[in-house]
């Protein structure tokens, strides 16, 4: 196959993989604790690296898992340049207001839901990652693979965040 | 013991009894490790998994209801054509050109302007460069022998009255603005003998100036040819400190910028040319020793990595403020130290949620302690440690010696609490030094068996194997005490 019809072809694949995952790394960035503006853009910018790298000739087995790795790196990267900046900035401010409830969102009526809101929220951040990647419909390995550690650490991220949801449930 | 395949095949389906040991007390990390294995090829399983753990269809529902609104996405089009468009200025060139490139190089090298050639070419470098300054400059990284910070690009007067700051001032360089090509000709031109070379090289151009009539020593800025903005600098002063600067552009214009022969997930800062007087074990051990005065060391979350360019990166989480204000204080003076302070994921939680049993507390602290024991013993092999100096083996086993025996203390604690419930058996003789790993793979089994204990309604399978663990934990670690013997004394 010729470079031009390689490179129609993988911005084909990378089009194609954006409709499909962009809300799925957006909400994981989310929940990384990235304000909407940065994760919408580090977003973007996990899927424009992709391409970048297929058009050098990277083979990347598995995309899915590669752009929400890097997605999270980029929003780690951003965490920590904030937290330089100050130690609870604006982005964090109006992040915390983002993710928690208000009008639009305000479905939950259940008390015990609402407690497990707050469990929720006071689970690690590994702990929480790994119940939100899951969630998100991504296999066991993938997790491991995005958070760069083994998958029986997965495992006992898991295992550890529904023990304290358990606990505080009851 | 089983091939880990076998448990991903369709046909080695985990019974109930290993799926429930998996999400309440925990099973050995190459079981998990296999049981996830197949339940990602396996829909049944993980069906039965979720319907064994109503939590994660609780945690699903609860997630969809709070879903955070998907922005109006953009199309990726515009932004792969810029990419299509740099890849196309690479033309593929034969083999041979590498050996016309050396050469070149190497003429290039010989060729380099200095003198008078080289303070006209430093000139027309940086009368371009403030031309094309922007006007709406982004931060910059700011990386010294003391550690890291970001900065505004330009101050706009409010001058720091941090120690970099006040250097610079004393040396006449403008602190407001380094990285101006101005607050750079600015300096230059009060020296009234220097000696100037200009570098080009892979499309940057490196103005160095030295002189020995200012405490500012050296001082070079990077232009990018392309751009002719100035990209970073590096400033050296006579006691050889030293700092660099790095510009940071913001995040959508450093996708384009960004050579994509090096993009990948996790993107290494720059090589740096700092020239460090200690080893990076030296100054390593040095790090762990100011953490450990701080008592920061075990059961706080700091991370101490080797980063790139032999730099030691440190990150620090939820540290008060005198707390980092002490940490920076005692990294201070260990060379080429970058401390980062990410903000802490669960600054919303109130102090009183985190209150534990006091057995949970201990276990904690125990795991927390052989981790550290445990990361000691790898960063510091016996070879590495043979060839440091003697204070620094003495600074090495003193850490070993209080951790193991806090870790110690820690034990009997737990011990204590435990036999109120129920009754261990006497410590069994062991018969060699036990390892920090298997320290720490004994501390990790017996926190969760104490977490499953205390946390869960159904712990009678945790006190039978806590009965036969905790012994081993206490005995090993006793061991573990002694086999460290005596202060080294040459």
């Amino acid at each position: 196959m010729d470079q031009s019809a390689d490179r129609a072809v993988h911005r084909q694949q990378v089009a194609d993989l954006y409709s499909a995952e962009r809300d799925g790394v957006y909400r994981s960035l989310i929940v990384v604790g990235l304000t909407r503006a940065k994760a919408e853009e580090s977003t973007q910018e996990a899927f424009l690296r992709l391409y970048a790298e297929l058009r050098n000739g990277l083979t990347i087995e598995n995309r899915r898992a590669w752009v929400y790795r890097v997605a999270h790196n980029l929003g780690v990267d951003v965490l920590a340049s904030q937290a330089r900046e100050s130690n609870l900035s604006e982005a964090m401010i109006a992040n915390i207001a983002s993710n928690g409830r208000n009008v639009e969102d305000g479905l939950i009526e259940d008390e015990g839901m609402e407690n497990l809101r707050i469990a929720v929220k006071r689970l690690s951040k590994q702990q929480r990652l790994c119940l939100e990647l899951r969630a998100e419909g991504l296999r066991y390995q993938d997790i491991a693979e995005v958070l760069q550690i083994r998958t029986s650490t997965v495992g006992e991220f898991l295992r550890r965040a529904i023990q304290h949801l358990r606990k505080s449930s009851q | 013991m089983k091939d880990p395949r076998e448990y991903t095949a369709q046909a080695e389906h985990p019974d109930e009894e290993t799926l429930r040991a998996f999400l309440r007390e925990g099973i050995r990390a190459q079981e998990t490790e296999q049981i996830l294995l197949h339940l990602d090829r396996c829909t049944a399983c993980e069906q039965r998994l979720e319907e064994l753990e109503p939590l994660f269809r609780l945690h699903r529902e609860l997630r969809i209801a709070n879903l955070p609104k998907s922005p109006i996405w953009g199309d990726l089009s515009s932004a792969m054509d810029s990419i299509d468009r740099k890849r196309r200025t690479r033309v593929p060139r034969p083999a041979w050109m590498g050996t016309v490139a050396a050469g070149a190089a190497i003429c290039a090298f010989l060729l380099w302007p200095t003198g008078r050639q080289a303070e006209l070419r430093a000139e027309t470098l940086l009368r371009q460069a403030e031309r094309s300054a922007s006007t709406e400059k982004n931060r910059l990284e700011v990386r010294s022998s003391a550690g890291s910070f970001i900065r505004p690009a330009v101050l706009k007067g409010k001058t720091g009255t941090d120690a970099v700051g006040l250097r610079f001032a004393a040396a006449h360089y403008d602190w407001d603005d380094p990285l101006a090509p101005a607050s750079y000709g600015k300096w230059r031109d009060r020296l009234k003998t220097k000696k100037v070379t200009v570098v080009e090289k892979g499309g940057q151009a490196r103005i160095e100036t030295d002189t020995s009539e200012s405490d500012l020593v050296a001082a070079s800025l990077t232009i990018a040819e392309n751009s002719m903005t100035v990209i970073a600098g590096r400033f050296e002063f006579a006691d050889r400190q030293w700092v660099e600067i790095t510009a940071i552009p913001d995040a959508v214009e450093g996708t384009e910028l960004m050579p994509m022969a090096s993009v990948s997930p996790r993107e290494p800062a720059p090589a740096p040319s700092g020239r460090f007087v200690q080893t990076l074990p030296e100054r390593e051990l040095h790090v762990w020793a100011a953490l450990d005065r701080l008592d920061l060391s075990a059961g706080t979350p700091v991370s101490v990595e080797a980063g790139p360019g032999d730099r030691i990166q440190v990150i620090a989480y939820r540290l008060e403020s005198d707390q980092e204000r002490q940490l920076r204080a005692s990294l201070s003076g260990v060379e080429g130290v970058i401390l980062e302070l990410p903000p802490a994921d669960d600054s919303g939680v109130p102090a009183s949620s985190k209150a534990v049993d006091s057995a949970i507390n201990a276990s904690e602290s125990i795991l927390a302690r052989a981790h550290f024991l445990d990361r000691l013993a790898s960063r510091f092999p016996t070879l590495i440690e043979a060839a440091l100096s003697q204070p620094d083996r003495k600074t090495l086993w003193e850490m070993r010696t209080r951790h193991i025996a806090l870790m110690n203390q820690d034990i009997e604690a737990l011990g204590n609490k435990l036999a109120k419930i129920a009754r261990f058996s006497p410590l069994s003789p062991s018969s060699a030094t036990p390892s920090t790993q298997a320290l720490l793979e004994s501390a990790t089994v017996v926190d969760r068996l104490v977490t499953g204990v205390f946390a869960t309604a159904n712990s009678d399978p945790s006190w039978d194997r806590l009965r036969e663990e905790f012994p081993r934990l206490r005995q090993m670690s006793l061991e573990y005490a002694r086999s460290l013997g005596e202060a080294p004394s040459r």
